[in-house]
């Protein structure tokens, strides 16, 4: 239950703020922080609210979206690809959408994330914003599957921006729920490219398991890129065995082994057929 | 502590608040109470939805500093309940404002929308609307009323049909009229509950058991009754000793007495232990959680399965008494009883044996079915199972009572004010007229609150304390604590011969009634009573036994026992149908009932007696079937062109019933005013379904005037007389048919005092528009004002009334049919709905709008029951999925693509103006027509609620 709350007026500000303030967090859009039995632990929000970072941009090559930015911005906005409006679309409800952000859906990394298997699969970079040990402000731009990798240890990190690349790149993303607005049972992503001859590389495949976390397949990944896996039923016997998946309330183990398996060759086999980007 | 200052509706506010303060709570402090909370901060149904610097989001999720500098719009905002904005009146004309909790702040979205676009497409609204939950209406005419509300802001009038209109010689009756209380309700004002609690009033809290089955050893309420504001503690050790039974039936009910207001053994994870009441709160939370309990802890049972082996834990052990009918061996019975269980008193034999856990047994037959089943050519038996399901209301249970005038008054959010009276009359030991229950508007109640789950323990406290308390159902108590939907294990036998021809039917229906038995005998004898009735078989028998286990408490739920046992039968047929090798759409035409076919099997199906044989009477099940079959193009295979996608149809004959002939009563009387309007006051209990609309047009209809010149007042036990309730879709038939004579005889009195004042012959006036009387010898008119200010004088003959009882032996059922095509991923076992169609025949439907939205609302739940919706337990019997967002209920999302109500027009000969009962019967088909539908895709058979994409994936043999 947040006592306090502070609003940084900068993001130095706010990185100060959250290391003067034991039990203190970042607070982006509250729907996790606010919500019933939520998981998150903090007495001070810090609110990043001030700090501009709601906005999305075109960079060049690359497409920047500021941590703030709520998932209707994602869906109203021309610039965000087609994948990742359908990751935002699995928060079902308009109102939420309104509020909760790409920056705090990354933060939390819940076993039923609505962003999180996409976004690290598209292989996108972070912005990230630090105090160093003597207090010296820096800012950094890594790629997210370290901030999956080594999640607690970004911890005191505050997200800036979220920076999708447009390489020519194929991203597909599934969510797997008894409805539009139940806990998911298993979420998807998955992303790969391939070159001229029809070589196969950059696979990244995530699946957010309910009751597991967001789990990175990175023998799957190896397998593909290096030719093991060439079908479907290929990737999908090998998701079998590599996802880690546990009985409750979302479905049994069996199932979720399943459904992700069934989930990844689905869009395995959109790669190959030359799918959506 | 901050102070922040924003703008609200455009009215600066500076405010102090706590940092932790919630920007709902906040809004609610500065008086704008429309701005609700139905799921204590999840984020999921959309009572706390305001307008944000032109966002819309959910108070709930921001803290109140965040406002700092905001500008907010709430559903005060709008219009008024005497000046609405144009989309809050579309919203009561389409017929979607009913229970109507969540309401305003729909109107609030699609306000907004309108705003931000001239002309929104289905999608978009259907994007605005995502994050509301509408459990009464559904959603499929809201998309009719920003239509509505389009049109009347581009050509000042409606150009689209609301809903067909009925009875061409009627002006009110059969037309969509819009409801009575539907402004008030729209625009969020005082209406439910919490909207009546005045301050000062004290908090009460429920400790619970941790224990699905245990005794209570020790409890220690010292420290906790010694803490600052805590007023008094009651446990099973201080409660009255005064066994009483939480359903509202009639009485003497049909249910077991087999609990006390807190009992010294717990049934259920979440069963009362004890019942705090403090000055506020905070301070009664934290009177409760310095309680210390000693449990011995017991073996629970979760299933039928388990209740029903030999040695099962017995979940009741305690004395049985009877109160009529006691069998010879009861004191031999009773040797084995343990004390601590307390009792189970019986009102009449309902053939339970608590030592085997069974709380209730019913059986019948008619004609021979050994010799049916030799008869036929195939003979089907299967067994289908049916899960726990919650009824979910937005407005969870709660009550506030204090003491007035010597009296208990208590505001309630129910459908039984007058079974409210008498329970809390039992249970405090005091006569009925030191009670007043005066029912407020009811946020959802399903059949939920027909059970008096919480008037109980408020009544109580505040009887004996004199204190104000307020009590309100957390979303999780309302999981583990209210009355669900009975999980069922029905075993159907049904033999044929190749022609179609249903030789025999046997029914073996095996109900949980969980921790205690509310309705445990008419639950699962209505899975019999509204299916068996449906066949014209000669042959048919049926087998009920309800047995006691640890889950969370059952009970009413719309459509009672049916939805359960229509899809079993149904789901049978269509396998003896699948097995025979013919139509199961032939076969269904062949068996269904027709006028005049003699009902025999109802005679075994009373409510605990003998019930009444009567033939069908007015019936359109022919011509939803044909009309449904044609809509559908039943036997037309659809291709989806996907080859992971099959497509399949299915449909299911439905019936409920209108009332129960022979045990239901209402009572209404109506009294002319001074300035010649009228006032009707009906004991019925207007749950949102627009009963108290009925109520009006009965005086409309009977005196040429418009709806707002008249009144209703209703559910108030002090100022209206007595009805049994609204519940087994009597409503419209009872309440309804007590308010139509209670008209009739107020105009008959009115006509022989206007003969009187005139000097004429009461069969020579007629009474006509705008109101008044007419001559048709003299052509003299008086107008009802003149009629009631001479009656009136001092040399008046008295006010002008009337009243109405309405009671029948008469089964006035309701018909339909439901058929639905579906799409099922064979990779992934999805399910699509991708067309329903519904078709009942409601008799004349008095308020066709409102019955259209029951039948969507109707539908749609039931199609969660049937695809998502479940109760989860663990091994020791805690719900895990006790939110919205872990149990799962259909939103916008779910709707089917095409998604169709049709009203068949039938008139009846016995309900008001030919009305028959229309909401309850609707739960009753999308189980059966899904299974089939999903069978007819994919060539399986889906015997278990909820047809999951995991259980069809196991099925297909894929997993």
């Amino acid at each position: 239950m947040i006592q306090e709350y502070l609003i940084a007026n900068t993001t130095e500000d706010a990185l100060n703020k959250k290391r003067s303030n034991a039990k203190s967090i970042f607070y982006a859009g509250g729907t996790e922080i606010n919500r019933l039995h939520s998981t998150v632990e903090g007495q001070t929000a810090i609110s990043l609210s001030k700090l501009g970072l709601d906005t999305i941009t075109d960079e060049g090559s690359t497409i920047k979206i500021g941590s703030m930015v709520s998932l209707q911005q994602l869906i109203d906005s021309p610039l965000i690809p087609t994948w990742l409006k359908d990751a935002a679309r699995f928060c079902g409800s308009f109102t939420k959408r309104n509020m909760a952000t790409i920056g705090g859906n990354l933060a939390i990394m819940s076993d039923h994330s609505y962003l999180a298997p996409a976004l690290i699969a598209s292989r996108a970079r972070l912005l990230t914003a630090n105090l160093t040990e003597k207090g010296v402000y820096s800012e950094d731009n890594i790629p997210i599957r370290e901030y999956h990798a080594y999640h607690k240890q970004f911890a005191g990190t505050l997200l800036l921006a979220v920076s999708l690349s447009k390489d020519d790149r194929f991203v597909g993303t599934l969510r797997y729920a008894l409805s539009s607005q139940n806990r998911a049972a298993v979420t998807v992503g998955f992303s790969a490219t391939k070159d001229n001859e029809q070589v196969i590389d950059h696979v990244r495949v995530f699946v957010a398991v309910h009751g597991k976390g967001v789990q990175r397949l990175e023998k799957v990944e190896n397998a593909i890129e290096n030719g093991e896996l060439t079908s479907r039923e290929d990737v999908q016997l090998a998701v079998r065995h590599t996802v880690e998946v546990v009985d409750d309330m979302t479905g049994s183990s069996d199932y979720k082994r399943y459904i992700a398996s069934e989930g990844v060759g689905q869009l395995f086999s959109a790669f190959l057929k030359g799918g959506a980007q | 502590m901050n102070t922040i200052v924003c703008t609200v509706n455009g009215k600066k506010h500076t405010v102090t608040c706590k940092q932790s303060e919630s920007l709902r709570e906040l809004l609610v402090r500065l008086g704008y109470t429309s701005v609700r909370d139905s799921d204590d901060r999840e984020g999921f149904a959309g009572s706390d939805t305001v307008i944000y610097n032109d966002v819309p989001v959910y108070a709930n999720l921001m803290l109140a500093v965040q406002a700092d500098g905001a500008e907010i719009k709430t559903a005060e905002s709008m219009g008024t309940s005497r000046n609405l904005n144009v989309i809050q009146q579309a919203m009561i004309d389409a017929g979607v404002v009913q229970s109507a909790y969540n309401a305003p702040a729909a109107a609030l979205l699609l306000t907004w929308l309108l705003e931000h676009e001239s002309n929104p497409s289905k999608e978009q609204i259907k994007q605005v609307l995502s994050g509301i939950f509408i459990r009464d209406a559904g959603y499929e005419h809201y998309y009719l009323a920003v239509k509505l509300a389009l049109e009347k802001m581009q050509s000042g009038s409606y150009k689209s049909e609301i809903s067909p209109s009925f009875r061409d010689e009627l002006t009110y009756v059969g037309k969509p009229k819009g409801k009575v209380d539907g402004p008030q309700l729209v625009a969020g004002e005082a209406s439910f509950v919490e909207d009546r609690v005045l301050p000062g009033y004290h908090s009460m809290v429920i400790l619970r058991s941790p224990y699905a089955h245990a005794y209570i050893k020790k409890i220690d309420t010292k420290e906790a009754l010694a803490m600052e504001g805590v007023v008094t503690i009651i446990t099973h050790e201080n409660c009255p000793d005064v066994f009483y039974m939480q359903a509202g039936q009639g009485n003497p009910e049909p249910s077991p007495h087999d609990r006390r207001l807190l009992n010294r053994k717990v049934r259920h994870v979440g069963d009362r232990v004890a019942a705090i009441v403090a000055e506020t709160y905070e301070q009664a939370i934290a009177a409760r959680d310095a309680i210390k309990v000693e449990y011995e802890v017991l073996k629970p049972v979760f299933t039928v399965e388990e209740a029903m082996e030999k040695g099962a834990p017995r979940v009741h052990n305690g004395v049985v008494e009877y109160r009529s009918g006691a069998p010879e061996n009861l004191e031999e019975y009773n040797k084995d009883a343990d004390p601590r269980d307390g009792k189970v008193v019986y009102q009449f034999p309902l053939h339970g044996d608590i030592r085997r856990n069974i709380a209730a047994a019913a059986h019948g037959q008619i004609g021979d079915v050994e010799k049916g089943f030799k008869e036929a050519d195939v003979v089907v038996e299967e067994t289908y199972q049916t899960s726990q399901i919650q009824c979910t209301p937005l407005e969870p249970h709660l009550a506030y009572a204090r003491i007035d005038g010597g009296r208990l008054v208590m505001n309630a959010s129910t459908q039984v004010p007058y079974h409210v009276r008498r329970i809390v009359s039992w249970v405090c030991q005091i006569p009925e007229n030191k009670i007043r229950i005066i029912k407020e508007r009811v946020g959802g109640g399903y059949g939920s609150k027909q059970d008096i789950l919480v008037e109980d323990l408020v009544g109580y406290a505040t009887w004996i304390t004199g204190k104000p308390i307020y009590y309100r159902n957390t979303r999780e108590e309302e999981f583990i604590a209210n009355s669900t939907r009975h999980p069922m294990r029905m075993t159907v036998k049904m033999g044929g011969k190749k022609d179609g021809t249903i030789t025999a039917v046997y029914m073996d229906v095996r109900a949980n009634t969980g921790p205690y038995g509310n309705h445990c005998l008419t639950v699962p004898m209505n899975a019999c009573s509204k299916t068996l009735p449906l066949l014209k078989c000669d042959n048919m028998k049926f087998d009920v036994t309800t047995y006691y286990t640890n889950i969370p408490p059952t009970g009413a739920y719309q459509g009672y026992g049916a939805p359960k046992g229509t899809y079993a039968l149904m789901v049978c047929m269509a396998e003896l149908a699948d097995k025979l090798g013919i139509d199961y759409y032939d076969m269904a035409m062949k068996n269904k009932v027709e006028p005049g076919y003699m009902l025999e099997i109802l005679k075994g199906l009373g409510e605990g007696r003998e019930g009444n044989v009567v033939p069908v009477g007015s019936c359109g099940l022919e011509q939803a079937l044909t009309q449904g079959a044609k809509m559908i193009e039943w036997g037309k295979k659809v291709d989806s062109k996907d080859p992971d996608w099959k497509v399949g149809k299915g449909f299911a004959m439905i019936q409920q019933g209108s009332g129960l002939p022979g045990l239901d009563h209402s009572n209404a009387w109506a009294k002319l005013l001074t300035d010649g309007t009228f006032q009707i006051f009906s004991g019925g209990a207007d749950l949102g379904t627009g009963l108290d609309t009925i109520s009006a047009k009965m005086i409309s209809e009977a005196f040429c005037v418009p709806l707002d010149k008249v009144t209703v007042t209703s559910g108030d036990t002090d100022s209206c007389t007595f009805d049994t309730g609204a519940y087994a879709s009597s409503g419209t038939y009872f309440s309804g048919g007590a308010s139509y004579k209670a008209a009739q005889d107020l105009k008959k009195n009115l006509l022989d005092e206007a003969a009187y004042q005139m000097g004429e012959k009461a069969e020579d006036l007629i009474l006509r528009s705008p109101g008044e009387v007419y001559s048709t010898k003299s052509g003299k008119t008086l107008d009802y004002a003149t009629l009631s200010h001479d009656a009136l004088t001092g040399t008046g003959r008295g006010q002008v009334m009337g009243k109405g009882s309405f009671t029948t032996n008469h089964n006035s059922i309701p018909y339909g049919a439901h058929f639905v095509q579906v799409a099922v991923n064979v990779r992934t076992g999805q399910v699509k709905v991708q067309k329903y169609y519904a078709l009942q025949d409601a008799g004349t439907p008095i308020n066709p709008e409102l019955a259209l939205c029951q039948m969507y609302g109707a539908s749609l739940k039931s199609i969660g029951h049937s695809l998502y919706e479940q109760m989860l337990l663990d091994e020791n019997g805690v719900c895990i999925n006790p939110t919205f967002s872990e149990y799962g209920v259909p939103m916008i999302a779910e709707q089917p693509e095409d998604f169709k109500a049709i009203l068949i027009d039938i008139n009846d000969e016995v309900g008001p103006y030919g009305a028959k009962s229309i909401s309850e019967i609707a739960t009753n088909g999308a189980a059966p027509a899904l299974a089939i539908a999903i069978h007819d895709a994919v060539g399986v058979w889906m015997r278990s609620w909820p047809f999951s994409p995991e259980k069809i994936l196991k099925e297909l043999g894929k997993m």
